[in-house]
C-alpha cells in the first residue's frame, strides 16, 4: 500500500466512529418510532375507512326503505277519498 | 411531564384495528420509497472522515452518479417519445394562402422536442468523454489515487448501461428521425427570413448524423475511451467483475442481475476492440465463462416491451467495430430468433413461469409458513421482558435469515417474469399459428402468445409475489430491530472477533496488510455495545483471553451507515487484490496475496453479506422494487410500430388476466381477480415518478377505470349466476337429479365470494373504492332486470305460463335469499311490488294480476275449452290463432332464468309439462302470485264479466225464443225414437237463425269457463285456508267440539297471547330489567296478531260468492227467461222457460256433433253445460229441464222402445240391435251430457241451496206463491256489494 493509503490518526477515528455509533442508535430509535407512528396513521385510516364504509352501507339501507315508506305514504295521502 | 417515545408509541397498540378485509390487493401505499443505504443519502460525504484517502473516488462516484440519473431522465423521455408529426393537421385548400404561418407554427412545436434531442446528443457526449476520463484516472497502473472501489464499479456499470439502453432506443424508435426530417423540412421553409442561420443549419446537421447512425453513442464512447489507449485494463477489470457477480449470483437482485447482463456484450466488444488485447482478456476470462453467460440469457430485458439479446449486440457491433468480427465464436452465438430444435425447447422450459410453477407454488407456500411463525415468535419476544439473551438472538437471527430468503425469493420470481416478458417478445406467435385475421404486432407478442395456463400461472405468481410483498411490507416497523439488530452483530462479530483472530495468526507478519485490517476495526468496531452491558473493564482492550471475549457483545439496534459499508467493502477488496487489479484469477481467486484459504474464504462471505446488507436497510425500498410489475402495461414501442393512439382493452396483459379469471371460473383464482389492478398501480406510479409523463397515466388511468367498471360487472354476473345456480339446483328435485343418470350436471361446482364481498376499500390509482357497495348496488339492479323479464316474458305469453313464471320468480327469491346472507340487498317484496308496480298502498291491482285479467279475457275465456274429468282447461283447435301475433319473447342472458345452462333445459322441461293447459297447478301459481292483495280485484273483474255476458245474452235468447212454437208438449212416445228426432226437428227452427244459436252456445260456454274457473280457485283457497288454519289453531287455541264445530278453548284469551304476557309480566316484574316497554309492547302487539287470525279463520267460500252474485244477475231479468204461468200453476207447454232454449241448444249441439265429425275443432267443452246448468239452477227450473228436456225425453223413449222391443222380442237379440241402429252415437252423447248435468247439479246443489228459491206456498186463496223468502234463511244476497250501474 504505498499509494496514499491508511489513516492518519486511527485513535482519533476510532473515538469519532465509537461516538458516532451511540449518537445513531439515538437517530434510529427516534426515526423507527416515527415511522411506527406513520404506520399506526395509516392502518388507523384504513380500518376507519372500512368501518365508514360499513356505515355508509347501513344508512343507505335506510335511506331507501324510508324513500319506499314516504311513497307509500304519500300515495296514500294524496288520495284520502280511499279511506273514508 | 413527558413521557417516553416508546411508551407513547406502545399505547397506540391499544387502539383496536381489527379490519376484517381479507389482504387480496397488493402494496397500495408504500410508506418511505427512500435510499438510505444502496444510495448515500449525503453523497459519502462521511468517507472522508474515514481518512482512507479516499476523496478522489467518491468525487468521481458522486459525478458518475448524477450523471446515472440524468441519464435516467433522457431514457425514459425517449421511451415516451410519441411522434408529433402525425398530430400535425393538413391545412385545407381554401388556407393555402396561410400555409407559412402553418409551417412557423410547426416549426414551434417542433422545435421544442428537439431541443430535448439536442440535449441528449450534448448529454451523451458529455457523459462519454467524462466516464472515458474517469476510466483512465482510475485504471492508471502507477496509480496514484485510491480506487476504485466497488461502489465505483457499479456506478461505472450503470452508466454504460444507461449508455446502451439510450443507445438501442435510439435505433428502435423510428418516429425520432421521421419528427426530425419533417422538423428540417419546416426548418428550410421558415428559415427563409431570418439571416444567419449557418450554425444552426450546422447544428441540424450535427443531430441528424447523430440521429441517423445507429449505435451513435456506443461509437462516440469508444472513440472516447481509447483517445489515450490506456482503459483496457479497467475494461477487463469490469468484465471480470461482472462475470464474477454473475456466475456467483448471490448479492443481485433482479435489476442488477439484468443490468450486468446487458453491460456485459458491450464491455466485451469495447475490451476486444484489437488483437492484443482481446488475448489478455481471455487470459483472464476464458472465452468459455463468457459464451456460457451468453448462452444462458439470450434475451436480456431493457424496457418493459423492448429487450436485449446478447448475440444480436454482438452481431450488430461487429460492423462497427472492425477488430471484433474476428471474434468468431462469440459472432456465433444464436439470436433468440435464430434458436431452434431442441435448444428452443429447453429455453422454452426455462423462460416459461408455467414450467416451474410447482417449484414455485411449493416455495410460496413454505416461506409464507415460516415467515409467519418467525413473525410470531418476533411478536412473542417483544411482549416478553425483552431480555438479551441466547433465544432472542436467535429469533432474531432467524427473522433476519428470513427476510434475506423472502428477498431473494421476490427477486427471483419478479426477474423470471421480466424474463417471461422478454422471451415472449423475442417470440411472437407465427403468422400460421393466428388464425389468418390481421391483428396489430403487439397482439402477436402478448395476446395470442400466451396460452390460458400460462396467463394462469402468471396472474398466480404475480399474486404470490404481492402477497408476499404485502406480508414483509406490513410487519416493516416490527422487524426492523430485529434486522438492524442482527446486521450490527455480524458486522461486530466479523471486525472484532474474526479479524482479531486474523491479526493474530496470518497476518501477524505482513505490516501493510495488518495495518489495513486494524483500519476495517477502527472504522466500524462499536466496542462500547459489547461493554455497555458487561463488565466494560474486560472488553474494551484488545488483550483479552480467548474465552472471555466470545459472543459476548450486547448489539444495538444500529445498522452501519453506507459509508461505513462502502469503506469495508473497499478495504477488503484492497486486502485480497494486495492493490493490484491486474491480478490474474478474479476478486477472490486466491493467488498471489499469500492469505490462507479459510480467511480468503471468510473475507469473501463477508464481502458479498456487505452488499446484501444494503438491500435490507432499504427495507421497504427494496420490496417496492422487487414487487413493482407496473412494466406489464407498458407497449411504447409497439405502439409507434403499429401506428396507432392506443391498443384496445382486449390486448392489455392486466386485462387479459382480469379475463381469465372471469373466464375460467376457477374457484382458486376468483380470490386473485383484484391482482392485476395492482399492475394498474403499479404501472400509474411508474408512470409518474420515473418516467414523469402526465399523458401515461392518464391513459392508464382511462385503462384502469374501463377495466373496473367491466369487471364489476362481469363480477357481478358471476356472482348472480351462481347463487342462481345454487338456488335452482336446490329447488329441483332431489329424488329426480338422484335417479336421473347424468343427474350430476345439475350440481353446482362451489365457488367462494366472501373475500370479495368483504372488499370495502379497494385500492385502484390512489383512490379508495367500496367494491362490496359497488357490487350490492348492481346487485341490486340485475334483481329488479330479472323481475323485468320474467314479467315481460309473461305477459308475452298466454295464461299458462303462470307456473314457470313462479317457478323462476322462486329460484329468484332463493337467490335473493342466498346472497342476503352476505350483502345487504333491497328486500324482495319490495323490488317485487315495484317491478309490479303496486308499490302504492292503494293500488289492488299490479302488473301480473292486468295481465293474467286481460289474458283471460281476450284469449282464456274465448279459446280455452273445459274438460270436467280431468279438472283441466286446453286450448281450443281454433283458438291457436291468438298467440301467433304476440311478439316472440326476447331471449334473456342465461342468468336470467336459471344459471347453468343444463338448469335452464331441466326447468324449461318442467314447465314445459304445464304450458298446454290450466288447472289446479296453475290457479295454485295464479294464488301465489297475486295473494290476497289483487286477488279480489281478478275475482270482481270476473263476476262483472259474467253479469255483462249475462246481459248480452238477452237479446239472443229472446231472438231464439221468438222461433220456438208457443207451446211445446211432451214427446210421444208413439213415433219411437225415430218419431221423436221428427218431432224435435220440427219445434226447433232455428235454421234460419244458426248464428244466433252459435254465440248463445260461445256465450254460454265463456260463463261457464268463468264460474268453473272460480270453482278450482275455490278449491285452491280452501287447501290454502286449511292449512294455514292448521297451523294457526294451536296458538289461537282452537279445538274440535263435540258437534264437529271448532270451539274456542279459552273465553277471551289465546295461548299465543297468554304466553307472550306472561313473559313479559316475569320480564317486567325482575328488577334488572333495562327496557320493559318492549316487552309490553310485544305483548300489546301478540293480541293484535291473534285478532287479526281468528277473523281470519272463517273466510268465505269464492264459489258461493259468485253463485250468488250470478244469481242476483239473472234476477234481474228472471221475467224474461222465467214466464210466471198465469194460471198459477206450473204451464208445462210453456217455451218462454230458459231451459226449453238450452234444452233445444244442447239437443242440436249433440246432433251437430254426432252429425258432423269434421266439425269437431268447434266443440265447444263441458263448460257450456256448466253455464246452462247454473242458469237454470239459479231461475228455479232445474226440475222443469230434467222433466221437459228433449234429450232426456229422446232417452225415455228409447228406454222404453228398448224395453218394449225385448220384452216382446226377447228372442231375437240381433233386431232390437237392428232397431236401434243409427242412434248409439246420439244417445250415448245424450247419456254423457246428462250424467254431466247431474254432476253440475249436485254440485250446486251442495254449494248454493235454494230453498228459498225453489219454495212454493199456496195462498189461502188457493193461488201459489212462487219464490218466497224465509226470513232465517242466510242468504248471500244480502251481503252483496251493489254495484253501481
Amino acid at each position: 500500500m504505498g499509494r496514499g493509503g491508511g489513516m492518519g490518526n486511527p485513535v482519533n477515528v476510532g473515538i469519532a466512529v465509537q461516538a458516532d455509533w451511540e449518537n445513531r442508535e439515538f437517530i434510529s430509535n427516534i426515526s423507527l418510532n416515527v415511522r411506527r407512528l406513520f404506520d399506526f396513521l395509516l392502518r388507523f385510516e384504513a380500518t376507519t375507512k372500512s368501518k365508514l364504509a360499513s356505515l355508509n352501507e347501513k344508512l343507505d339501507i335506510l335511506e331507501r326503505k324510508l324513500e319506499v315508506l314516504e311513497v307509500q305514504v304519500g300515495s296514500a295521502t294524496t288520495n284520502p277519498s280511499v279511506f273514508n | 411531564m413527558a413521557i417516553p417515545v416508546e411508551e407513547a408509541i406502545a399505547a397506540l397498540s391499544t387502539f383496536s384495528l381489527e379490519d376484517e378485509q381479507p389482504d387480496v390487493q397488493g402494496l397500495a401505499v408504500l410508506l418511505s420509497s427512500e435510499r438510505y443505504a444502496t444510495n448515500s443519502p449525503i453523497e459519502y460525504s462521511d468517507v472522508a472522515a474515514y481518512r482512507l484517502s479516499l476523496g478522489e473516488d467518491t468525487k468521481a462516484i458522486n459525478q458518475l452518479n448524477t450523471l446515472i440519473k440524468e441519464g435516467k431522465e433522457m431514457t425514459s423521455l425517449l421511451y415516451t417519445y410519441r411522434s408529433c408529426v402525425k398530430a400535425l393537421p393538413q391545412l385545407p385548400d381554401s388556407m393555402k394562402h396561410n400555409q407559412a404561418d402553418l409551417y412557423l407554427e410547426t416549426y414551434q412545436v417542433l422545435d421544442m422536442e428537439m431541443s430535448h434531442l439536442r440535449e441528449i446528443q450534448r448529454w451523451q457526449a458529455s457523459a462519454a468523454s467524462k466516464l472515458a476520463a474517469d476510466m483512465q484516472r482510475f485504471s492508471r497502473p502507477e496509480r496514484l489515487v485510491n480506487g476504485p472501489t466497488i461502489t465505483h464499479f457499479w456506478s461505472m456499470l450503470k452508466l454504460l448501461d444507461v449508455l446502451l439502453q439510450l443507445d438501442h432506443l435510439k435505433n428502435a424508435k423510428a418516429s425520432i428521425p421521421n419528427d426530425f426530417s419533417w422538423y428540417k423540412r419546416t426548418f428550410t421553409q421558415v428559415s427563409t427570413q431570418w439571416q444567419d442561420t449557418d450554425t444552426m443549419r450546422e447544428e441540424l446537421d450535427d443531430l441528424q448524423i447523430f440521429l441517423s447512425t445507429r449505435w451513435a453513442i456506443l461509437l462516440n464512447l469508444h472513440a472516447e475511451m481509447f483517445r489515450t489507449n490506456t482503459v483496457e485494463d479497467i475494461l477487463q477489470v469490469l468484465i471480470v467483475f461482472c462475470v464474477e457477480s454473475l456466475e456467483l449470483d448471490f448479492a443481485l437482485l433482479f435489476p442488477e442481475r439484468h443490468t450486468l447482463l446487458r453491460v456485459l456484450p458491450v464491455l466485451v466488444v469495447l475490451a476486444t476492440s484489437s488483437e492484443k488485447e482481446s488475448e489478455s482478456l481471455y487470459k483472464r476470462v476464458k472465452i468459455n465463462r463468457l459464451l456460457n453467460v451468453f448462452k444462458n440469457d439470450p434475451v436480456i430485458p431493457a424496457f418493459p416491451d423492448l429487450h436485449l439479446s446478447p448475440a444480436a449486440i454482438l452481431k450488430e457491433l461487429s460492423s462497427y467495430f472492425q477488430n471484433f468480427s474476428s471474434q468468431t465464436r462469440l459472432l456465433a452465438l444464436q439470436a433468440p430468433h435464430e434458436i431452434q430444435g431442441r435448444e428452443l425447447q429447453d429455453y422454452q422450459r426455462h423462460y416459461l413461469i408455467l414450467n416451474h410453477m410447482g417449484t414455485i407454488r411449493a416455495d410460496h407456500d413454505d416461506f409464507s409458513i415460516r415467515f409467519a411463525s418467525a413473525m410470531d415468535q418476533m411478536i412473542r419476544l417483544k411482549s416478553s421482558d425483552g431480555v438479551y439473551n441466547d433465544w432472542s438472538r436467535d429469533i432474531k437471527g432467524n427473522m433476519y435469515d428470513i427476510v434475506v430468503e423472502g428477498f431473494q425469493l421476490l427477486s427471483r420470481w419478479t426477474g423470471r417474469i421480466w424474463e417471461q416478458c422478454a422471451w415472449k417478445f423475442s417470440r411472437p406467435i407465427s403468422d400460421s399459428q393466428q388464425n389468418s385475421m390481421t391483428c396489430f404486432d403487439y397482439e402477436k407478442v402478448v395476446r395470442y402468445n400466451y396460452t390460458a395456463e400460462e396467463r394462469r400461472a402468471l396472474l398466480e405468481l404475480i399474486g404470490y409475489i404481492k402477497s408476499i410483498g404485502l406480508m414483509m411490507q406490513h410487519c416493516d416497523t416490527l422487524v426492523s430491530e430485529a434486522l438492524w439488530e442482527t446486521i450490527h452483530m455480524e458486522v461486530q462479530d466479523f471486525v472484532q472477533d474474526k479479524l482479531d483472530t486474523m491479526l493474530r495468526t496470518t497476518f501477524r507478519k505482513k505490516k501493510d496488510l495488518s495495518r489495513i485490517l486494524s483500519d476495517m476495526r477502527t472504522l466500524s468496531a462499536d466496542w462500547m455495545a459489547s461493554t455497555s452491558k458487561a463488565d466494560p473493564e474486560q472488553h474494551s482492550l484488545h488483550q483479552e483471553t480467548e474465552e472471555m471475549r466470545q459472543n459476548t457483545f450486547y448489539p444495538r439496534p444500529v445498522a452501519p451507515t453506507a459509508a461505513q459499508i462502502h469503506c469495508l467493502q473497499f478495504l477488503i477488496c484492497e486486502l485480497v487484490s494486495g492493490g493490484n487489479l491486474r491480478k490474474v484469477g478474479g476478486l477472490f481467486g486466491n493467488s498471489g496475496s499469500g492469505i490462507p484459504v479459510e480467511d480468503l474464504k471468510q473475507l469473501e462471505t463477508f464481502f458479498y453479506k456487505l452488499s446484501f446488507f444494503l438491500h435490507i436497510l432499504d427495507y421497504t425500498a427494496t420490496i417496492g422494487t422487487l414487487t413493482d410489475l407496473g412494466f406489464l402495461w407498458f407497449r411504447e414501442f409497439y405502439l409507434e410500430s403499429s401506428r396507432v393512439i392506443q391498443f384496445p382493452i382486449e390486448c392489455s396483459l392486466p386485462w387479459m388476466l382480469v379475463g381469465h379469471v372471469i373466464e375460467s371460473e376457477d374457484a382458486g383464482l376468483l380470490e386473485s381477480i383484484l391482482i392485476p389492478f395492482d399492475l394498474y398501480n403499479d404501472s400509474a406510479q411508474h408512470a409518474l415518478t420515473s418516467l414523469k409523463q402526465r399523458f401515461l397515466y392518464d391513459e392508464i388511468e382511462a385503462e384502469a377505470d374501463l377495466c373496473f367498471d367491466l369487471l364489476a360487472q362481469k363480477l357481478n354476473e358471476i356472482i348472480f349466476t351462481y347463487y342462481k345456480s345454487c338456488a335452482a339446483s336446490t329447488l329441483l328435485d332431489s329424488s329426480f337429479t338422484y335417479a336421473c343418470d347424468d343427474g350430476d350436471k345439475y350440481f353446482v361446482k362451489p365457488l367462494r365470494f366472501d373475500a370479495i364481498f368483504k372488499l370495502r376499500r379497494v385500492m385502484v390509482l390512489g383512490r379508495t373504492i367500496d367494491l362490496r357497495s359497488i357490487i350490492t348496488q348492481r346487485m341490486n339492479k340485475i334483481f329488479r332486470e330479472n323481475i323485468d323479464f320474467l314479467l315481460e316474458r309473461f305477459e308475452n305469453g298466454d295464461l299458462c305460463g303462470v307456473v314457470e313464471l313462479q317457478q323462476l320468480l322462486d329460484i329468484l327469491e332463493l337467490t335473493h335469499q342466498s346472497i342476503s346472507r352476505f350483502l345487504e340487498l333491497d328486500s324482495y317484496s319490495l323490488m317485487l311490488s315495484e317491478m309490479q308496480e303496486n308499490l302504492s298502498l292503494v293500488s289492488y291491482s299490479s302488473r301480473i294480476s292486468s295481465q293474467i285479467w286481460s289474458e283471460m279475457q281476450t284469449d282464456f275465456l274465448p279459446n280455452f275449452i273445459l274438460c270436467n274429468t280431468t279438472q283441466r282447461f286446453v286450448r281450443s283447435a281454433k283458438g291457436t290463432h291468438h298467440s301467433s301475433h304476440r311478439s316472440s319473447a326476447s331471449t334473456g342472458k342465461p342468468y336470467f332464468y336459471c344459471g347453468s345452462h343444463d338448469l335452464t333445459m331441466a326447468y324449461q322441461g318442467l314447465a314445459g309439462l304445464y304450458r298446454d293447459f290450466f288447472g289446479v297447478p296453475h290457479m295454485f301459481a295464479v294464488v301465489k302470485l297475486l295473494g290476497s292483495r289483487s286477488l279480489p280485484a281478478i275475482i270482481r273483474a270476473l263476476l262483472d264479466h259474467i253479469s255483462s255476458k249475462i246481459t248480452g245474452l238477452l237479446p239472443k235468447i229472446n231472438a231464439l225464443q221468438e222461433a220456438l212454437p208457443k207451446s211445446i208438449g211432451l214427446l210421444s212416445f208413439d213415433g219411437g225414437i225415430a218419431g221423436c228426432q221428427k218431432i224435435v226437428h220440427e219445434i226447433l227452427t232455428w235454421e234460419a237463425k244458426s248464428e244466433v244459436k252459435t254465440e248463445v252456445l260461445h256465450d254460454l260456454k265463456e260463463i261457464g269457463s268463468a264460474l268453473y274457473w272460480m270453482s278450482i280457485l275455490d278449491i285452491v283457497l280452501r287447501q290454502i285456508d286449511t292449512t294455514q288454519f292448521m297451523q294457526s289453531a294451536p296458538w289461537l287455541g282452537l279445538v274440535p267440539g263435540n258437534d264437529g264445530q271448532v270451539k274456542h278453548a279459552y273465553s277471551d284469551n289465546t295461548p299465543f297471547t297468554t304466553l307472550l304476557s306472561a313473559a313479559s309480566n316475569a320480564v317486567t316484574s325482575s328488577p334488572t330489567c333495562p327496557n320493559p316497554s318492549t316487552f309490553l309492547v310485544m305483548s300489546k302487539q301478540a293480541e293484535a296478531a291473534s285478532l287479526l287470525y281468528k277473523s281470519n279463520l272463517n273466510s268465505g267460500s269464492v264459489l258461493e260468492y259468485a253463485l250468488a252474485f250470478t244469481s242476483a244477475a239473472l234476477d234481474r231479468h228472471y221475467s224474461k227467461w222465467s214466464a210466471t204461468p198465469k194460471t198459477g200453476f206450473i204451464d208445462i207447454t210453456t217455451s218462454k222457460d230458459f231451459y226449453r232454449i238450452f234444452s233445444g241448444l244442447q239437443y242440436s249441439y249433440l246432433e251437430d256433433s254426432i252429425n258432423n265429425p269434421s266439425k269437431k275443432q268447434e266443440m265447444l267443452g263441458d263448460s257450456v253445460a256448466w253455464a246452462g246448468c247454473t242458469i237454470m239452477y239459479l231461475l228455479g227450473q232445474q226440475q222443469h229441464f230434467e222433466l221437459f228436456d228433449f234429450s232426456y225425453q229422446f232417452l225415455n223413449v228409447a228406454e222404453v222402445e228398448s224395453a218394449t222391443v225385448s220384452h216382446y222380442q226377447s228372442s231375437e237379440r240381433t233386431k232390437s240391435s237392428n232397431f236401434l241402429q243409427g242412434y248409439e252415437g246420439i244417445l250415448e252423447a245424450m247419456r254423457k251430457a246428462r250424467r254431466l248435468n247431474n254432476h253440475v247439479f249436485s254440485m250446486l246443489r251442495a254449494r248454493c241451496p235454494l230453498e228459498d228459491k225453489v219454495a212454493c206456498a199456496i195462498k189461502p186463496s188457493g193461488a201459489p206463491l212462487h219464490r218466497m223468502k224465509f226470513m232465517n234463511t242466510v242468504s248471500a244476497f244480502e251481503t252483496l256489494p251493489q254495484r253501481v250501474t
